[in-house]
């Protein structure tokens, strides 16, 4: 019950925000996209951004008139980071509002949800980074963001341009926390840096004070980080305590979150860490969607929204291409409408014009260029950011490692 | 820098935490003999009491204060409103352990519903931290440590001496003979769940102030590691509890030394399954407080 209250009031929300800006509804009828995320529990901090990106884009797309004809309806399915949960909430919400798309989840739940969403044929926009599916072979899967095999080598690529030689591996002892351990090893080793330590401290303890002290006592020039929120908070807490914060961090995507860097503290994240994210340099439409995004959630945009955004933009292009909102039938449509050759767009509303007078479009998001390749994977460039030491959680970029600057490290051409 | 000695001080941070926590509950339990499930969530509401407080002034003592009221708050109303009923009616322990259990939900998702889901910041400086003999500890752990220190010396003195710790071993001991006596073993029972509530609504703050971020389901994720200190002392009693949290804290923090981190807290249940294995007793004998 609970949970058909939180759908109603929040796709509500998304709908009287398309009323409020057209001043009268002009549609007919309703169609519905399923935020799948973690909303609450340790992993809230990636299910947020999810679901404001996703937010975002609806609001968007039912400010231009919605999806043949219809306003698009976000209905927040809160996975609670479980993949259990996740099947048992997406099977409600399938049974009750049949969405025509997901967005989401993340790598801890997508083994609950992809034989849900592949049995009933709805195309996903996933947003984990696990490089287990880097060789995808659903075809209802699309992952609208690239791996963390990638995050890795950019992690690495960064630690390389500052002549870090030797590092650490912090990690929280959790499967898609995990999952980057060895990735990150191998990427750093392979430019010529040494791991000289590495601690997976077990989630949610009171004190981590001995994996501290242990860590900071083999000397590394540079930390690779990728924790959960609580484990975090503790973690660099007693650093700061005991004085032992001269060893820079270097964090993840999902150490760049508001949630994560408020739990820290601004200034601590600032001082301590810098982070590696997906390029929120909002390229294209960069603009209108953070402000999409700051009406529908009240916040700035946050690391991981770009892509769930993008995500929707493209799903919803396809239906119009298809010109059927049965997933069967527009799942094809995805790269079509994303991928070259074809009129670059940059917004839903540009796409959706082009599409009605015939023409081939090219869909480049505010991630960057969304171009799938055969196992619907994408690449990116990656952004390295900065706590701003706000209490608002907010980042500053600080430089952009290219495509191209990927591929070298990935080639091992650059080395320490 | 001795690692091992430093895994002891951390070690003795961590036990002053549960320490706490597990010897409201062993005092709880000794008297009321009810295994309560939802001693997390008196933590929990502590947490939330102190952080609440925290908005208005950075004085740690109204904190305290705000969390012990909290707590014992709950505790009563945990007993008088819901077991006392139950039991009066003759329900089974294992009604009431199943009302504790629905009660730890019930206020997981009130808190959820008043605060929401996601991890709300309590922090407060630590200040520097201290080399102490061969321990590094900060001033909250000093603080967190003498705060434990003063509350098991005074509930020492309150059981051994005052006619409340008397009485409360006269109904721990034998419930009936201790009404038969003219003792009001109701008013203890209550008084119990009212002691019980506000030290672990203590804890609970002092738990939340240790790891400085936290959601309504914080003292249900300490749980296990609290009854495990629990049952390592001897389930029900108070000196135990406090060498069950001791041994409990300091294996944890030294084997992370040793072993992978991420097994600290497997440890610490290693430890519980051997001691049910070779001592179901606890490691402290039963003595007269009960």
């Amino acid at each position: 019950m609970a949970m058909l209250l939180l759908v109603g009031i929040m796709g509500g929300g998304a709908i009287a925000g398309a009323k409020t800006k057209k001043g009268k509804a002009s549609f007919h009828g309703t169609i519905h996209i399923a935020g799948v995320a973690s909303l609450t529990g340790s992993y809230a901090f990636l299910g947020g951004p999810i679901l404001g990106g996703t937010k975002a884009a609806a609001y968007l797309i039912n400010k231009a008139g919605g999806i043949l004809g219809k306003k698009l309806v976000i209905d927040p399915v809160d996975t609670k980071g479980d993949p259990a949960d996740a099947a048992t909430a997406l099977q409600q919400e399938i049974s009750i509002n049949h969405p025509v798309a997901l967005i989401g989840p993340t790598t801890l739940e997508i083994h609950g949800v992809e034989p849900i969403f592949t049995r009933f044929h709805i195309p996903d926009g996933w947003q984990g980074g696990t490089p287990a599916f880097v060789h995808n072979t659903n075809p209802w899967l699309w992952r609208c963001n690239p791996s963390d095999t990638q995050q890795t080598v950019a992690m690495a690529g960064y630690a390389v341009q500052k002549k870090y030689k030797t590092a650490a591996l912090l990690f929280t002892s959790a499967p898609a926390v995990q999952s980057f351990e060895p990735l990150i090893q191998s990427a750093y080793t392979k430019l010529g840096g040494k791991i000289v330590a590495s601690e997976v401290v077990a989630p949610g303890l009171t004190t981590y004070s001995s994996e501290a002290s242990a860590l900071v006592a083999k000397h590394p020039q540079v930390i690779f980080t990728q924790m959960t929120t609580p484990s975090a908070a503790v973690f660099f807490k007693n650093m700061e305590s005991l004085n032992l914060m001269n060893t820079p961090f270097i964090g993840s995507t999902a150490m760049a979150t508001s949630t994560i860097i408020s739990a820290i503290g601004p200034s601590v994240s600032k001082n301590a860490m810098v982070e590696v994210q997906g390029s929120t340099a909002l390229s294209g439409a960069g603009k209108q969607f953070a402000a999409a995004y700051k009406q529908v959630t009240g916040n700035s945009v946050q690391s991981g929204a770009n892509f769930a955004y993008d995500c929707t933009i493209a799903f919803a292009l396809a239906m119009d291409k298809a010109k059927s909102t049965n997933g069967a039938t527009w799942n094809r449509d995805v790269s079509a409408v994303s991928n070259a050759p074809g009129i670059k767009v940059t917004t839903y509303a540009a796409g959706l014009a082009d599409i009605k007078r015939g023409k081939k479009i090219n869909y480049t998001g505010v991630s960057g260029p969304l171009t799938f390749n055969k196992y619907h994977n994408v690449n990116g460039p990656w952004s390295v950011v900065r706590a701003s030491g706000k209490a608002t959680g907010s980042v500053s970029l600080i430089k952009t490692i290219t495509v191209a600057q990927i591929v070298k490290y990935q080639q091992g051409k650059t080395k320490l | 820098m001795n690692h091992f000695m430093l895994g002891i001080g951390f070690g003795l941070v961590t036990a002053a935490i549960v320490v706490l926590s597990t010897v409201a509950l062993s005092l709880q339990f000794s008297v009321t003999r009810t295994i309560n499930f939802a001693h997390g969530e008196l933590m929990t509401v502590g947490a939330y009491a102190g952080y609440l407080v925290a908005q208005h002034t950075s004085n740690l003592l109204p904190q305290a204060l705000a969390a012990v009221a909290a707590g014992a708050a709950l505790g009563w109303i945990l007993n008088w409103g819901l077991l006392r009923p139950f039991t009066r009616r003759g329900a089974s322990k294992l009604v009431l352990f199943v009302l504790t259990v629905a009660t730890a939900l019930i206020v997981q998702n009130l808190l959820q519903i008043g605060f929401g889901g996601s991890y709300v910041n309590y922090h407060y400086s630590v200040g520097t931290a201290y080399h102490v003999g061969p321990f590094l500890w900060t001033s909250l752990n000093i603080v967190t440590m003498a705060v434990a220190a003063v509350i098991l010396i005074s509930l020492h003195l309150m059981i051994s001496r005052s006619r409340f710790g008397k009485a409360q071993r006269a109904v721990a001991d034998d419930l009936m003979l201790a009404r038969t006596t003219g003792i009001a073993a109701e008013r203890i029972i209550s008084l119990t769940w009212v002691l019980d509530g506000g030290i672990a609504g203590l804890a609970g703050m002092f738990l939340a102030l240790q790891v400085g971020t936290f959601t309504p389901t914080l003292g249900f994720s300490y749980l296990l590691v609290i009854f495990s200190a629990a049952i390592v002392g001897g389930i029900g009693r108070m000196y135990g509890a406090m060498v069950g949290s001791l041994v409990i804290g300091i294996v944890m923090e030294v084997s992370a030394n040793y072993i992978n981190p991420s097994y600290k807290e497997t440890m610490a249940f290693l430890i519980l399954v051997v001691v049910l294995l070779f001592r179901p007793q606890g490691i402290v004998p039963a003595l007269s407080e009960g």
